[in-house]
């Protein structure tokens, strides 16, 4: 410590005059406002003026004292000085560099000084506010300067002795180095595109600190190992400083890769489950914990084997994937760039084991596609993208049908459907104004391109749900608060079957598989009571089949994981925090506890037995199936 | 016991081998003086005696320790003048002195301040403006001042005019009486050494030619001279060179037995530095 | 006038680089030549093994082993805390010793004659012309020197 104090000491005496000129510079921000400059009269202009001087200074000053400090006094063999005394290689290393960093860094806080001390602060919205951020004025924002004049000091160091030894190893260095900017922008780029903004952000701080690591450490063997030998010197340096980095860019690389190798298994929370019509595979997506880089993942996954393909890693992705009707086909969007844009379609064979991903030639480029269907025999992608209705032949990306959504619209809700691999429907809500109202139905003929159908219906009134054959509507009144009007539509008419009086609020409601309707009504509670959940079964004509009562005040439907049987969540604690779990017999009305908290993910219109009836969400995260007998069986497993 | 212990030490600088196995050790009390032609390795061998280089392969013990582990603590005891005279320009003896007056145990302030005066050395004057000669003289003042046990001196008058080059030795010599400093010193200096050196090394091409007192060195050198033809007898005698005249020969001997005597052979003497150029000058000027 | 004295020795006792002899031996066969020939005279101080070093730039041990032989010898005395001088007496050999040492150098001297074929006359009279030889010629040696250096302005 004596030693590494003495030479510390002597160097900084050596180079005084840096302090005395910083001082110096130091008056010129307190000048600034006096000075006929564009940005004197600006309030934050002193600050600026310090801050970027005290900047500038410390960076300079970094470059300057890290190429002469040791590199220059190495290659003109003046190390010899402390060498011959008895000093130990650390001390003269870390006081030659000690001194160096106090120095540069000293010297801009000197800088900044009197306009600190004036009471001059960075104003992020001022003037000189862009050029600096919220870190301006913070502790972090000091560590990221100082730890930056650190690294371009250590750099300016490794760099100054390769170039000052002349030796053939400064190839190695070109090469080396070009190599390994070479992997660790490959790596930056993958997790860029990966979305992995996270990730990237936490190994960029890793990787700097580990870089400043590495040229310090080369530095300090070079020193203490090759003392007063340039040749030697460089080639430890460059033995070190590459084999450090060189872990540190396979680090980082295997960090990203690591990052995005994720399985579902990865999850710490499960965000969305979207359950294909028929067979076992599900889109699941969610986040990976702060160590796995913060993503956003999604994945398809066969919930029977496990397997699982990641699609995706944004939450776009869930307005751009469709499975087909058989759940043999799935397709999504993926971006092809750093951007959002452009988006290729990528379409799985499901239904063939070992299939993997591949690009369509479909993509989007100007606006991202949404409300994805995919054509019964999985050949045909039709999508809303920008104002258009676009269908296209997925094999050969060949354009089907490109037609305008209804022009005007001022809030719309837009649903596609293949009635089959053929016509495409197009279900479309108008609101315009106050006044007026439609909805309008639209079929596509793919195979010529024209429209072969159109149904208005005029009135207030949106659709909440299509049955299972796409040919009728519900349709909901939109009166306000005045009591909810539903009403059955047959599309093929064009006619309303049946209305249905709801006496009162109407919560929910939707077709079930068979055609029959489900309808959730919460009773205006009485008097300090939380009223009651009414389920009423209704025929495909309207007419009422049953009525059943549900325990709580709050209720969500799943689907049927076995036929006649739906899952039924409710709760009636006031705070909302324990929910009950029932499959409710549809035809007894009876109640079959499944648990606690056990959050179906299907809904009712949900082919019975299908996956994504049978999948619920534990309260502690977990997803879970329950097949018919009431088995629960663990599909994914997040550890949070 | 001895202060410097070089065993087998060779060094390579890529494929050029700098030194080749050199063996030698300089026991407390003496003068070593290694000699040798630029290039012939010298300043590599001090390098690595003050464990500032690594050895390729051998040993190499300073005050009886390992000196690239233990560099640091060895040196504490060791005054080191350097070829080139080396400080920060901007310090002067004075600060100089203080500088190194907290890293030697025994440091002599005031004896530092005598031989400056004797040098008649500014002790106020930037370092980066003194004479080459008082560079020199301030480096060895500084090596002197830690009172040392061993000092290592290479080449400490290269450069120097003969007035500085005297009062350096002079220095040296006076500390070598006061305190019995034990001294490894390389020079180009021949005359300056013959009188101090008790041992003698000659390095040539990286290999110790040479490693033995002075005394017996000089007892086995002669230079001959022979009439043409007579050259009986003279392969015992070790003949390092032969030279041609017209009135006979030149023949220099490194193994000289009085018993050979004759009246026609003129024997001379011969001085360190002609011992040296016949051992090492035959390569051709430099 | 001490000065002189001490480079007046210093002088004489030059180092010769190119004499075989070793340094020290020269140091000490040329302090027996000064008192031998009275230039040194017995009781008279010498330089001390530092001074006389520097003088000389020669080794201090070099100095030293040589007056250690001297002072052995009884050519030299040590006293202590003040100096070495010459010592007051010729060196005090055992008569024994001495008679032994004188016929050595004789049988030598005697053996070169009868080698070089001189007579016993010849023999006699070139030991008595080195006799003369010996004496005068280090004083004339002496004399020049001390010209030499005291017409010499680079020490004083």
């Amino acid at each position: 410590m004596k030693s590494f104090a003495a030479v510390l000491r002597r160097e900084l005496a050596e180079r005084w005059l840096l302090v005395l000129a910083a001082a110096l510079l130091s008056l010129i921000p307190l000048a600034v406002p006096f000075l006929p400059l564009g940005i004197s009269q600006a309030p934050d202009a002193r600050a600026g003026t310090a801050i970027a001087l005290a900047v500038i200074v410390s960076y300079v000053l970094a470059l300057v004292l890290g190429s002469t400090v040791l590199a220059r006094d190495l290659s003109e063999r003046r190390l010899g000085f402390y060498f011959s005394r008895p000093l130990p290689g650390w001390a003269i290393w870390a006081g030659k560099m000690a001194a160096a960093a106090l120095l540069a860094f000293g010297s801009g806080v000197l800088v900044l000084l009197p306009a600190m001390l004036l009471g001059d602060r960075p104003d992020p919205s001022g003037s000189w506010g862009w050029g600096f951020g919220r870190e301006a004025g913070s502790g972090l924002g000091l560590a990221l300067w100082a730890m930056t004049v650190l690294a371009l000091l250590l750099a300016a160091n490794a760099f100054s002795t390769m170039v000052r030894s002349r030796s053939a190893w400064l190839l190695l260095d070109l090469l080396a180095g070009t190599v390994l900017l070479g992997l660790v922008g490959v790596a930056t780029g993958n997790l860029l595109s990966a979305r992995a903004l996270g990730a990237l952000a936490m190994a960029q701080i890793g990787l700097l600190l580990a870089v400043v690591f590495s040229f310090a450490a080369a530095s300090a063997v070079q020193v203490t190992r090759a003392r007063t030998d340039p040749r030697r010197g460089h080639r430890l340096l460059s033995l070190t400083l590459w084999a450090l980095l060189g872990l540190t860019a396979l680090a980082f690389g295997g960090y990203g890769q690591w990052v995005l190798a994720v399985s579902p298994e990865d999850l710490v929370e499960i965000g969305e489950v979207i359950p294909a019509p028929a067979g076992d595979w599900i889109a699941v997506g969610g986040s990976t914990g702060a160590s796995r880089g913060r993503l956003e993942p999604t994945f398809l996954m066969d919930t029977s084997s496990g397997r699982s393909v990641r699609i995706g890693s944004q939450s776009s992705v869930w307005g751009g994937l469709a499975f087909s009707r058989d759940g043999r086909h799935a397709v999504w969007t993926q971006m092809a760039g750093r951007g959002v844009l452009p988006v290729t379609i990528h379409r799985l064979e499901l239904g063939r084991p070992g299939a993997e991903p591949v690009a369509t030639p479909v993509g989007f480029s100007e606006d991202l596609p949404h409300s994805l269907v995919l054509s019964p025999d999985g050949r045909r992608l039709a999508c809303i993208s920008g104002q258009r209705i676009i269908a296209q032949e997925l094999t050969n990306g060949r354009l089907l049908l490109a037609a305008p959504v209804l022009p005007g619209e001022t809030w719309e809700q837009n649903r596609l459907r293949f009635l089959d691999s053929r016509t495409l429907r197009f279900y479309a809500t108008r609101l315009q104004g106050r006044a007026v109202s439609e909805i309008r139905v639209l079929d596509f003929d793919l195979d010529t391109g024209r429209t072969s159908r159109e149904i208005r219906m005029p009135g207030r009134q949106a659709i909440w749900g299509i049955s299972a054959d796409g040919q009728r509507v519900l349709l909901v009144s939109l009166k306000g608060m005045g009591p909810t009007e539903i009403a059955i539509a047959d599309l093929r008419s064009g006619e309303p079957l049946a209305g249905i009086p709801a006496e009162g609020a109407v919560n929910g409601t939707s077709f079930l598989p068979d055609g029959r309707v489900m309808l959730v009504r919460r009773s205006s509670p009485a008097r300090g009571g939380r009223g009651r959940i009414e389920l009423r079964l209704l025929d495909d004509r309207g007419a009422e089949l049953k009525r059943f009562d549900l325990p709580g005040h709050r209720v969500r439907l799943g689907g049927q994981p076995a036929p006649g049987l739906l899952a039924v969540m409710t709760t009636g604690d006031p705070s909302e925090k324990t929910w009950r779990s029932d499959l409710l017999d549809l035809e007894s009305g009876a109640l079959h506890p499944i648990g606690e908290g056990l959050f179906p993910e299907g809904w009712p219109s949900l082919a019975p037995g299908s996956i994504g009836t049978q999948l619920f969400l534990q309260k502690k995260g977990g997803l879970v199936r329950i097949d018919p007998s009431g088995r629960q069986r663990v599909i994914l497993h997040p550890e949070s | 016991m001895d202060l410097v212990a070089i065993e087998e030490l060779s060094v390579r600088y890529g494929r050029r081998l700098v030194l080749d196995r050199v063996s030698l050790s300089v026991p407390e009390g003496s003068v070593y003086v290694l000699l040798g032609r630029n290039g012939a390795g010298k300043s590599s061998l001090v390098r690595c005696l003050l464990g500032e280089q690594r050895p390729g392969s051998g040993r190499v013990r300073l005050l009886d320790g390992d000196v690239w582990s233990g560099r640091a603590a060895l040196l504490r005891e060791v005054g080191v003048v350097p070829e080139e005279p080396d400080a920060p320009p901007s310090m002067n003896a004075r600060q100089l002195a203080r500088f190194c007056s907290g890293l030697y145990p025994s440091w002599d302030g005031a004896g530092f301040a005598a031989r400056l005066e004797r040098f008649g050395v500014p002790p106020g004057l930037p370092f980066g403006q003194l004479s080459k000669g008082q560079k020199g003289q301030v480096t060895l003042s500084l090596a002197l001042a830690g009172s040392p046990r061993l000092l290592i001196l290479d080449d400490p008058t290269l450069g120097l005019d003969p007035v500085a080059r005297r009062a350096v030795f002079d220095e040296l010599i006076v500390d070598l009486a006061d305190r019995g400093t034990t001294v490894f010193l390389t020079s180009h200096d021949l005359a300056g050494v013959e009188g101090i050196a008790d041992r003698v090394g000659i390095l040539r091409g990286g290999r110790l030619l040479v490693d033995e007192e002075m005394d017996t060195l000089k007892q086995r050198f002669r230079r001959l001279r022979l009439p043409t033809g007579d050259g009986e007898g003279l392969e015992a005698l070790e003949p390092v060179s032969v030279t041609t005249r017209g009135w006979g020969s030149e023949v220099v001997v490194a193994g000289w037995d009085e018993s050979f005597a004759r009246d026609d052979v003129e024997v001379a003497a011969m001085t360190l530095e002609e011992i040296f150029l016949s051992l090492v000058g035959q390569e051709g000027a430099r | 006038m001490l000065l002189l004295s001490y480079t007046h020795v210093s002088r004489s006792l030059r180092i010769d680089p190119a004499d075989p002899r070793p340094i020290w031996r020269q140091i000490e066969e040329n302090v027996r030549h000064l008192v031998a020939s009275g230039a040194l005279a017995y009781g008279a101080p010498v330089p001390s093994v530092r001074d006389l070093a520097r003088d000389l730039q020669v080794n201090p041990a070099t100095v030293s082993k040589a007056y250690q032989r001297l002072t052995d010898t009884g050519v030299l005395t040590v006293k202590r805390g003040e100096g070495t001088y010459v010592s007051d007496s010729p060196p005090d050999f055992s008569p024994r010793e001495r008679g032994k040492r004188l016929l050595q150098g004789a049988v030598r001297y005697a053996s070169l004659a009868v080698t070089l074929g001189a007579d016993r006359d010849e023999t006699r009279g070139t030991l008595e012309d080195a006799w003369s030889n010996l004496a005068g010629g280090a004083e004339e040696q002496t004399e020049e020197e001390r010209e030499e250096w005291t017409s010499s302005p680079s020490k004083s």
